[in-house]
């Protein structure tokens, strides 16, 4: 059985990263009915691009209607749910069953029952099949195990989070944005009051700051022999909002380490975490993947994500004649940085940044973020690579 | 309309068998997230409960594992006779309890999602016959309480805590260096220092309640058909004591406000806007369901080009609108263009990326729009 690899995609851009670095699916949103309202999301007609990108591959493309609708929103969704007939989905993710029974009664779509719903039993795994899921997203607070588990006595497809950003509370059941900041955390408006630092006072003692409510990241990428000893179905990368350099590098990791697995090699756990390591991240945790969450995962600092790296650019286009590529910076660049790139299949590329010629060939003593110049095309570099590059110190 | 009460601590029990309510919903330590009664002394509870006359409710609102369910379910099996009713939080819990307790009575708390009426069906027939109370969340205005139309009963919370945040970690001993059990205290975002909650972590994890009390008593009536129960969400013995005193004479409501917090809420209770701040997270100036959007402009040189990623195939010569981030709109009549190698394009252009001549006030980020 091979396990799917599921990575987010906030946008058009993202999603071809994520393809292209081996993802085996995608999930996206529309403009309505997700969760993460701040993201790019998918305008229709990019819906129908991403869908038709996708399976020209042979890659699954999920679509988030996991917001918890109240009725008028829900009066909405039919007349969308009438062009993702037209445009064919692979699943639509949802937590709500009044969405559920609209998809049920005007498509086809297979029902992908979100981690919002916070599914951490086979009964309740059982009650969603009986209203028509064909997938269970566990709840992160149960262990590989446990899901397969469900998946055995229901016999529904079962996708775990592997990798990314954790709610410390059950997801679906934390309401501080709504009460606080009269923004609905279930329908797209989490303010991340969990990244917050908090002062406690407790009695009889001097208050205590703390940033108690922060959560590790998930990191599972020494678990993959067991999800495919327990024969998960799929392992999904959290983060629609997430940089290019980040779908880049966790896809690839992940991807290339299950390629390992699945094809009885040896599997690289240590170049694998050190790649992971290079992304900015709150300290990694397996979570509760193998044995319940405790307080040794919470993240207690300020919510600035560690790393030595930044995400440098990515490749737009190759000009093989002259053996460079169109490069776009995501963030400051110098002349006489070495660029890291992170190719599709083949091993991370160092380039040296020599000169910074922009695409009317004048000279940049520096590239701005967006500043678009010719960087050296080495053998295996492609377009939609991205690179990272050392921090400044 | 009818009232009930909580009791989830032994010291309350006294009290709450003097009120005058029919029904009590019991919080145990071992099925309830708040709850503080210990297995050893529900007997005890019971029985002075039904001396009273109350109906029993028992509250199982935790969320719960498979290993987590087995251990519950060899308990609840031992007490079940002698409660009237069980709620659930656990759509998962409810289907055990439909097939371990056919006959017992199930109250569905729908506290966190379940905002519409067909879900709210859905979710019915799943649980009926045995079903016999759904629980509204509290983000669930009146008005749209009122056009729920289902053969359940409905119950809402009418005043108390409101919980804010359930996570199964125990997060508060270590940063107050404190040995686990049972923790109440009070902590403040740094972001919002002034509103300051009451926070618990006991075996079933963290919890944290907003700063206001929830109280909508004076927006209902006694005679109104909907909801048919209101439930006080009740935490201290000076409430349950003005309650046993005073219901249900007149001014009740009022005086049992007074023992809640300084300032009270009616939360959601009128109207619930909370998704109107969500628009503003779109920039409308560049929002991205237009027909007409051709393509972005990636980088912008001053006095130089513009690198733009043409995402719709276009027909030169094109009218091409410029729309920025900050919602300026420049016009321009596109001849040809350069692709990045600087071959020249006169007549179709495919998706990719080009370079154009640089155009005042165009900014990256800005949408192309086919005029």
């Amino acid at each position: 059985m091979k396990i799917e690899l599921l990575a987010p995609a906030g946008n058009l851009e993202k999603l071809k990263i994520a393809i292209r670095y081996g993802a085996d699916a995608v999930y996206i949103a529309g403009q309505q009915f997700g969760l993460r309202s701040a993201a790019d999301n998918f305008s229709r007609y990019e819906v129908e691009q991403a869908i038709s990108f996708a399976h020209q591959r042979k890659k699954k493309v999920y679509l988030t209607l996991n917001a918890y609708l109240h009725n008028h929103e829900l009066e909405e969704l039919p007349e969308f749910l009438g062009f993702l007939n037209e445009v064919h989905p692979d699943g639509v993710i949802c937590s709500d069953l009044g969405v559920v029974s609209s998809v049920k009664e005007n498509t086809k779509i297979p029902i992908h029952i979100s981690t919002q719903a916070s599914v951490l039993n086979q009964y309740h795994a059982e009650i969603w099949k009986q209203h028509g899921a064909h997938r269970i997203v566990t709840g992160r607070e149960i262990s590989i195990q446990e899901a397969a588990d469900i998946k055995k006595n229901t016999g529904l497809e079962i996708e775990m989070f592997i990798h990314g950003a954790m709610c410390m509370s059950y997801s679906g059941q934390c309401t501080i944005s709504n009460y606080t900041a009269g923004r609905d955390s279930n329908r797209g408006g989490c303010i991340q009051s969990c990244r917050f630092k908090y002062k406690l006072y407790p009695k009889d003692q001097e208050p205590v700051d703390t940033f108690f409510m922060s959560s590790k990241d998930l990191q599972g990428i020494r678990l993959l022999d067991q999800f495919k000893h327990y024969k998960i179905d799929s392992l999904k990368i959290e983060g629609r909002m997430k940089s290019n350099l980040y779908i880049a590098s966790t896809v690839r990791a992940y991807s290339q380490a299950l390629h390992q697995l699945q094809n009885h090699q040896l599997v690289d756990y240590d170049y694998f975490e050190n790649e992971l390591k290079k992304i900015p991240n709150r300290e990694y945790t397996t979570g509760s993947l193998t044995s319940p969450a405790d307080e040794t995962t919470v993240y207690d600092k300020q919510d600035e994500l560690s790393t030595d790296y930044e995400m440098a650019g990515n490749i737009l286009e190759i000009d093989h004649s002259q053996k460079r590529c169109a490069f776009q910076a995501r963030n400051k660049i110098q002349i006489g940085e070495a660029l890291e790139v992170l190719t599709f299949s083949d091993s991370v590329k160092t380039v040296k940044v020599d000169q910074l010629l922009n695409m009317s060939n004048v000279a940049l003593t520096v590239a701005q973020p967006n500043n678009i110049f010719w960087l050296p095309w080495q053998e295996g570099m492609e377009i939609q690579n991205v690179a990272r590059m050392k921090k400044n110190q | 309309m009818k009232v009930l009460l909580n009791i989830n601590h032994m010291n309350h029990l006294d009290s709450v068998c003097k009120t005058k309510m029919d029904e009590v919903l019991i919080q145990t330590k071992r099925f309830s997230r708040v709850g503080f009664i210990e297995d050893k002394d529900f007997d005890e509870c019971f029985l002075k409960l039904k001396k009273s006359k109350k109906v029993l409710i028992l509250d199982w609102n935790t969320l719960v594992n498979d290993s987590e369910i087995e251990d519950s379910k060899q308990h609840l099996l031992k007490i079940a006779d002698k409660i009237d009713a069980i709620r659930f939080l656990d759509p998962g819990v409810g289907l055990l309890l439909k097939e371990i307790l056919p006959q017992k009575q199930l109250h569905f708390s729908m506290e966190f999602g379940n905002f519409n009426a067909q879900g709210i069906k859905s979710w019915e027939s799943s649980f009926t016959p045995q079903l016999t109370r759904i629980i509204l969340s509290n983000q669930l205005p009146l008005s749209e309480i009122r056009k729920i139309d289902i053969n359940t009963e409905i119950e809402i919370q009418g005043c108390g805590r409101i919980e804010l945040f359930y996570s199964p970690r125990k997060l508060i001993h270590r940063p107050i260096n404190q040995p686990g059990g049972a923790i109440s205290l009070l902590g403040a975002s740094e972001d919002r220092p002034t509103q300051i909650s009451p926070m618990i972590e006991n075996d079933s994890g963290t919890f944290m309640f907003y700063d206001k009390d929830l109280f909508v008593l004076d927006e209902l009536n006694n005679d109104d058909v909907c909801p048919d129960y209101v439930r006080l969400e009740l935490y201290r013995l000076d409430q349950f004591e003005i309650l046993a005193q005073t219901y249900p004479e007149p001014g009740w409501a009022e005086k049992l406000a007074k023992t809640l917090t300084n300032k009270t809420t009616r939360g959601f209770f009128r109207i619930n806007k909370s998704h109107a701040p969500l628009q503003r997270l779109t920039n409308k100036h560049i929002k991205k369901e237009s027909e007409t959007k051709v393509g972005v402009v990636l980088e912008s040189v001053k006095k130089q080009h513009m690198i733009v990623e043409i995402q719709k195939e276009i027909m030169l010569p094109a009218q091409l609108l410029f729309c920025s981030p900050e919602g300026k709109q420049v016009e321009s009549s596109v001849q040809k263009v350069e692709n990045l190698s600087g071959a020249l394009i006169e007549e179709k252009i495919q998706p990719g990326y080009y370079k154009l001549p640089w155009l005042k006030h165009v900014v990256p980020a800005s949408v192309l729009k086919a005029v």
